[in-house]
């Protein structure tokens, strides 16, 4: 299977302080890609850099087999979409506005939409399922909604490669599962592929084809969750110690916190 | 194809035309000296005049002054609403951030130097604004230009200076010439004649054209630089054309007609509530809406006081500084 993405060699940094040191890896096509590690480990700024938002330092980032320098801004921005951590927008424009806002790169400069630009900004909202809200500005909303507009706006681009930045960070339990589910259908239905940045360890290994753990700019691993998750791994990597099982329900890793009453000398890897 | 959006434009502009033109018709009728109204529909109705001072008035006094006053308003609406956008804050506007100040500061000199209205001091002007508009940048994105308050304080700071730097070069001039200075900086329009009319025509309507052409993109930028760029919009070149044409905009409005502040900020505030946040709709409907309240607070600057006139910047600020509170409150909220 060709690649979605190539990365090679890739270095950035802010000022002096190096954030990404040296990263190689390819996310196959039509794969769910989960890239995981604590703060400050360089997730948000891959993300940058894999949707040409900031130019990296040194080294590559190839898209679909072409370099990505090679893309013009529009080209790149139907090929890639971002959702960002939280969409910050003031003004009190509407869901549907918001939407309709992704389809810039196939409309001309005035972004004057046409009837299949609508019909398709519809079928996305219900997609997302916030095509109740269409209507609604984007401030009455709560921080699910908001996200899954985010999204739909993202999907509205017609991506072939979508990128998201922790996006159930700070929702609740039933809206996390729900933007998993969107993204697990956005790849089989579409087959697109799905780069996500995620702090939650547990939903990532239940979801992800293959994943990816950073520590301070450098892959710790990559591969299956299996692979990857680990107690040796976790704990080197957020320096705690976990309990790490088989989930009852797909096999897939799951990890346990070890309260500090419970860590022993023999808890450690 | 394309309905949705372009009937908005239409719709709206077509209202505010009305109301342009409405404006436009009580400001060449309204005035000192009586007479006006029935000099206008005589004007319509096609009978031949029987009062020439008064068409002189209508026609030669006023209509010039009606003209410059549309486009100054248009153009500092239209100002307003570029500044909110790239800076997405809602109180940004060229007189609070101190653009209109620097213009000022740059047309003064021009002026002292003895040069010619035009180009020399539109010149001396746009390099005034641009300066300032480059200090406020500086000086509020250090972390980000999103905060209020560091982007307010700076405009403070700016115009603080600029007021200093204006209340220097006037303490050089000779007395003769202070008066129509100081006349002209609290925004005077009593002096518009129709070569001033054309310059500002010359040099505001090419900007309207180029915003409105980036009225998407300011839409896009809202959401912030870096998902602009991930939208596809050619983020930086948008960003430094808007800054840049908006400044030369309003150097030129300045250069006319001395400081009239806040109009950039009430008209975008009220079409905004009235009618969305889309840019698309907001630059035509600001240009013309702006241009009326302009049309209107002069008038009401020719006809308060019993006698002579107010500068129309005085009605302009006692209008939008309230609003400014008010708005402010809002924002902390």
């Amino acid at each position: 299977m060709r690649s979605a993405i190539v990365v090679r060699n890739l270095f950035f940094s802010y000022g002096s302080k190096p954030v990404l040191n040296g990263l190689c890896f390819n996310i196959d096509r039509g794969c769910f890609f989960i890239i995981i590690g604590p703060n400050g480990s360089g997730k948000t700024t891959l993300m940058n850099l894999l949707c040409g938002i900031t130019k990296p330092e040194k080294g590559e980032i190839d898209l679909l087999g072409q370099p990505q320098k090679k893309y013009s801004r529009t080209v790149l921005a139907r090929t890639v979409a971002l959702v960002p951590q939280r969409i910050r927008l003031d003004f009190p424009f509407t869901v549907q506005e918001v939407v309709l806002m992704g389809r810039t790169p196939h409309l001309g400069m005035l972004g004057l939409e046409r009837s299949e630009d609508l019909r398709l900004a519809r079928q996305t909202m219900e997609f997302t399922e916030v095509h109740h809200l269409a209507h609604r500005t984007i401030e009455q909303l709560s921080g699910g909604e908001l996200q899954r507009v985010s999204i739909a706006r993202a999907i509205c681009q017609q991506p072939r490669i979508i990128l998201l930045d922790e996006p159930t960070a700070s929702l609740d339990l039933a809206h996390q599962i729900r933007i998993m589910d969107l993204m697990e259908r956005l790849k089989q239905e579409q087959g697109i592929t799905v780069v996500m940045v995620s702090h939650d360890i547990n939903l990532a290994s239940m979801y992800a084809d293959c994943l990816l753990m950073l520590k301070q700019g450098q892959i710790v691993r990559t591969g299956a969750p299996a692979r990857v998750i680990t107690c040796e791994t976790i704990e080197a990597v957020y320096g705690c110690p976990v309990l790490v099982e088989r989930s009852s329900l797909d096999a897939s890793p799951k990890i346990t916190l070890i309260p500090g009453k419970h860590i022993t000398k023999d808890t450690h890897c | 194809m394309h309905t949705r959006v372009l009937k908005r434009i239409t719709s709206v502009s077509a209202l505010l035309l009305i109301v342009l033109l409405a404006a436009g018709f009580i400001g060449l009728s309204v005035g000192a000296t009586d007479g006006g109204l029935q000099t206008v529909f005589r004007f319509f109705t096609d009978t031949a005049p029987d009062n020439p001072t008064m068409e002189t008035i209508v026609w030669h006094l006023r209509l010039p002054r009606v003209l410059t006053a549309v486009l100054v308003g248009a153009a500092l609406s239209v100002g307003g609403l570029v500044f909110q956008a790239l800076l997405r804050n809602p109180l940004a506007e060229p007189y609070i951030l101190g653009i209109s100040g620097g213009a000022a500061v740059g047309a003064i000199i021009g002026i002292l130097l003895g040069l010619s209205r035009f180009p020399a001091v539109s010149l001396f002007a746009f390099v005034g604004s641009m300066g300032t508009l480059i200090i406020i940048l500086a000086v509020s994105s250090q972390q980000t230009i999103l905060k209020n308050d560091s982007l307010l304080l700076a405009g403070v700071i700016v115009n603080a200076f600029c007021s200093a730097g204006i209340m220097f070069l006037i303490s050089l001039t000779r007395v003769a010439r202070l008066h129509n200075i100081m006349f002209w900086l609290m925004g005077d329009l009593s002096t518009a004649d129709f070569q001033q009319a054309v310059v500002l025509a010359v040099t505001t309507i090419p900007c309207f054209v180029v915003i409105f052409w980036l009225s998407h993109a300011m839409n896009l930028l809202l959401a912030g630089r870096e998902m602009a760029l991930s939208m596809g919009l050619n983020a930086q070149t948008v960003i430094v054309t808007l800054l840049v044409v908006t400044s030369f905009m309003i150097s030129s409005a300045v250069c006319q007609c001395g400081l009239l502040g806040f109009v950039g900020l009430v008209i975008p505030h009220i079409l905004r509530l009235l009618i969305g946040p889309d840019h698309r709709v907001l630059v035509p409907a600001c240009l013309l809406g702006g241009g009326a309240y302009m049309v209107i607070c002069d008038v009401l600057a020719r006809t308060i006081p019993r006698e002579g006139e107010l500068p129309t910047g005085v009605v302009t600020a006692l209008i939008g500084a309230p609003v400014f509170i008010m708005l402010l409150r809002r924002t902390r909220r």
